[in-house]
C-alpha cells in the first residue's frame, strides 16, 4: 500500500472495532500486525484518532453551548433574580467550573410550582424502609445504586437516635474510583416518587447537629445521581487537620471525580443544613451554619449526564476512606422536595 | 476524591509549550487508553509530571515527543492498575505511534479541529442526534441502542459510518484548502 492507495477495507474496521472497544485478542494482534508493519496506516491512525478526539469535544462544546443558551433565555424571560446563577454557569463554561458565593435564590419571586416534600424526622420507625441496626425502618425507601451491596439488611450503620435522629456511622468508602462501594452509606430516596420527571427543579437537604471528627479526605454530604458512577454531590470533606473542613462539590463521571470545587470553611457549627439544589438546571449546594447565620454555596460545572434523567435518586451519605475509627453523623431531619409546575409555590 | 496541592506556578515557556502540543498530546493518549474520561485523567497526571521535569527538558528537542514520551508510561501505568481487563498496544508498538502522533503537524491539527464543526453540520439531524447521544454523555452505546429499541451492533456500525464521513470530509476540506494555498 502507498499513501495514494486507500486503506484496506479489514484495517479501517479493525481500527473502528479497537476504539469502539469491540475488538477481540486475535483481532487486536492483527491490529498490530498491520501498524507495526506499515508507517502509512500509522499516519492514518494518527489522524483518524484525532478527528475522534476532536469530535467528542466538540459534541461537549455544543452540548455546553445549547444548555447555557436555554439557561440565558430562561432566565432572562422569567427569573430575573436568578441571572447571577445563569451568568455564572456562563462563566463556569469558560472557565471549566467556577465558585459561585451567592445568596441562594429566594423562592418567594420563583414561578408557579407545586412543591412536593418528603421530610423525615426519624422519630417514628417507617415500616418496609431501609431498616436499622434493629430493624426499624429510616424512612430511606432507596440506595444510590451499586451502593450498599454488602450492608446487611438490618445495617449496622445507621441507628434511629430516641427523641428524633438517625445516627449514620461513616464507612471506609468512596464514589470516587468506586472505592469499597459495597459498604457505601447512601440512602436516599427516588425523585420520581415525588412527581419528577427529569426536568423539575428540586432540592434535597439535610440537617445535622453532631459533626464528628475524621480522617484525611472524610466527608459527609448531599447527592444526585442515577448510580454510583454517574452523581453530583456535596458536602464537607476532611483536611489533613483535625476538625478542619473545607466545602466541596464534585461531579462523579463514570467513577471518577470531576470538576471538583473546594473552599475553606472557618466551622460547621453545631447545627448545620446541607442543601443540594437544582434550580432552573442549575446545581448548587448550599451549606448554612446555624451557628453563625452564614450560609455558603458553591455551584459547579453542569452535570449534563444528569440531564432529562427521571430516575434520580437523592440522598445524603457518611464515607470515612481513610478513617481508623468508625464515626458516627447524627442527622436530625431530611427532606427532599420537586417542585412540579402548575401552581405558585408557597 | 484526589486533592493535589502545587505550591510552584508553571513557567510561560512550558504553558506555552504545553498548549501548543495538548491536542495531540491527547489524542495520543486517547489512543492508547481509548476512554475520553480515563484520558483526562491520564493527560493531567502527565501535564503534573512534565511540569516537575520540565527543568530537565533540552529546549533543543522536540517538546511533543518529549511529552508523548512520559504520556506512554503514564497510560501503560495507568493500564496497568485501573483498566487490567482492558486490551492494549505492545510496548514497541507505542513507541511506534509515539511518533506517528508527533509528525502531525501542529498548524495541521489545528486546521483539522478548525474544519471539524462545518463538516458535523454537514450530517444528517438523525446522525447529528446518535452523535450526541453516544458521545455527549459518554453513555454505554448498550444503553443507546437499547433506548432506541435498536441492536447495539447496528448502533457501532452507524457510529462508525458517521465517523469515517466526518475523517473524510475533514480530509477533503484540508486538501482543497491546501491546493487552493498553492
Amino acid at each position: 500500500m502507498t499513501d495514494d492507495q486507500p486503506l484496506p477495507p479489514r484495517v479501517r474496521d479493525l481500527i473502528d472495532d479497537y476504539l469502539d472497544g469491540t475488538l477481540d485478542n486475535a483481532g487486536l494482534k492483527e491490529l498490530e500486525a498491520d501498524l507495526e508493519s506499515n508507517a502509512a496506516i500509522r499516519e492514518y491512525f494518527a489522524r483518524y484518532v484525532g478527528t475522534h478526539v476532536d469530535l467528542g469535544f466538540e459534541l461537549a462544546a455544543r452540548a455546553a453551548t445549547d444548555r447555557t443558551l436555554v439557561q440565558l433565555r430562561s432566565t432572562s424571560e422569567s427569573r430575573p433574580p436568578r441571572r447571577l446563577v445563569a451568568a455564572s454557569l456562563a462563566i463556569g463554561l469558560v472557565a471549566g467550573g467556577v465558585v459561585g458565593l451567592f445568596a441562594a435564590p429566594a423562592r418567594s419571586d420563583a414561578p408557579a410550582a407545586i412543591a412536593r416534600s418528603l421530610a423525615l424526622d426519624f422519630r417514628t420507625p417507617r415500616a418496609g424502609t431501609l431498616a436499622d441496626a434493629e430493624g426499624r425502618g429510616t424512612g430511606f425507601t432507596q440506595r444510590l445504586p451499586d451502593t450498599g451491596g454488602g450492608l446487611q439488611s438490618n445495617d449496622a450503620n445507621l441507628r434511629l437516635v430516641p427523641g428524633g435522629g438517625l445516627a449514620v456511622t461513616a464507612t471506609n468508602s468512596d464514589l470516587n474510583t468506586r472505592f469499597r462501594l459495597d459498604q457505601g452509606e447512601f440512602p436516599g430516596v427516588r425523585l420520581s416518587d415525588l412527581g419528577f420527571t427529569g426536568v423539575e427543579d428540586f432540592e434535597v437537604a439535610f440537617t445535622a447537629a453532631v459533626i464528628p471528627a475524621l480522617g484525611f479526605v472524610g466527608q459527609f454530604g448531599v447527592y444526585a445521581g442515577v448510580g454510583s458512577d454517574w452523581t453530583v454531590r456535596g458536602g464537607l470533606v476532611s483536611e489533613r487537620k483535625p476538625d478542619s473542613f473545607r466545602q466541596f462539590v464534585v461531579n462523579t463521571r463514570d467513577g471518577r471525580d470531576k470538576d471538583t470545587l473546594f473552599i475553606g470553611l472557618g466551622s460547621p457549627g453545631d447545627n448545620l443544613r446541607m442543601a443540594l439544589s437544582r434550580i432552573a438546571g442549575k446545581y448548587t449546594v448550599a451549606v448554612e451554619n446555624r451557628t453563625s447565620g452564614a450560609t455558603t454555596t458553591l455551584a459547579t460545572r453542569h452535570p449534563e449526564f444528569l440531564e432529562g434523567r427521571a430516575d434520580l435518586v437523592v440522598g445524603l451519605y457518611a464515607a470515612d476512606p481513610r478513617g481508623k475509627e468508625p464515626t458516627a453523623f447524627t442527622f436530625s431531619g431530611f427532606t427532599a422536595t420537586v417542585w412540579v409546575p402548575g401552581e405558585k409555590r408557597r | 476524591m484526589d486533592i493535589l496541592e502545587h505550591p510552584e506556578q508553571p513557567t510561560e515557556e512550558f504553558t506555552r509549550l504545553l498548549q501548543q502540543s495538548r491536542g495531540r498530546l491527547f489524542s495520543y493518549i486517547y489512543a492508547l487508553v481509548r476512554n475520553l474520561t480515563d484520558a483526562d485523567d491520564v493527560f493531567q497526571q502527565t501535564a503534573l509530571t512534565l511540569f516537575r521535569k520540565f527543568d530537565a527538558y533540552d529546549p533543543s528537542r522536540d517538546f511533543l515527543r518529549w511529552a508523548c514520551g512520559f504520556a506512554r508510561l503514564e497510560a501503560a501505568e495507568f493500564l496497568r492498575t485501573r483498566a487490567r481487563d482492558r486490551l492494549r498496544f505492545s510496548d514497541p508498538l507505542t513507541l511506534a505511534l509515539l511518533e506517528a502522533f508527533a509528525e502531525v503537524p501542529e498548524v495541521e491539527a489545528t486546521n483539522r479541529q478548525a474544519t471539524l464543526p462545518g463538516c458535523v453540520d454537514k450530517l444528517t439531524a438523525a446522525d447529528r442526534k446518535l452523535l450526541t447521544d453516544c458521545y455527549q454523555t459518554g453513555a454505554d452505546v448498550n444503553v443507546v441502542a437499547n433506548r432506541m429499541g435498536r441492536p447495539p451492533r447496528s448502533v457501532y456500525n452507524s457510529l462508525r459510518r458517521i465517523r469515517r464521513a466526518l475523517f473524510e470530509c475533514v480530509e477533503r476540506t484540508i486538501a482543497c484548502e491546501n491546493r487552493s494555498e498553492r
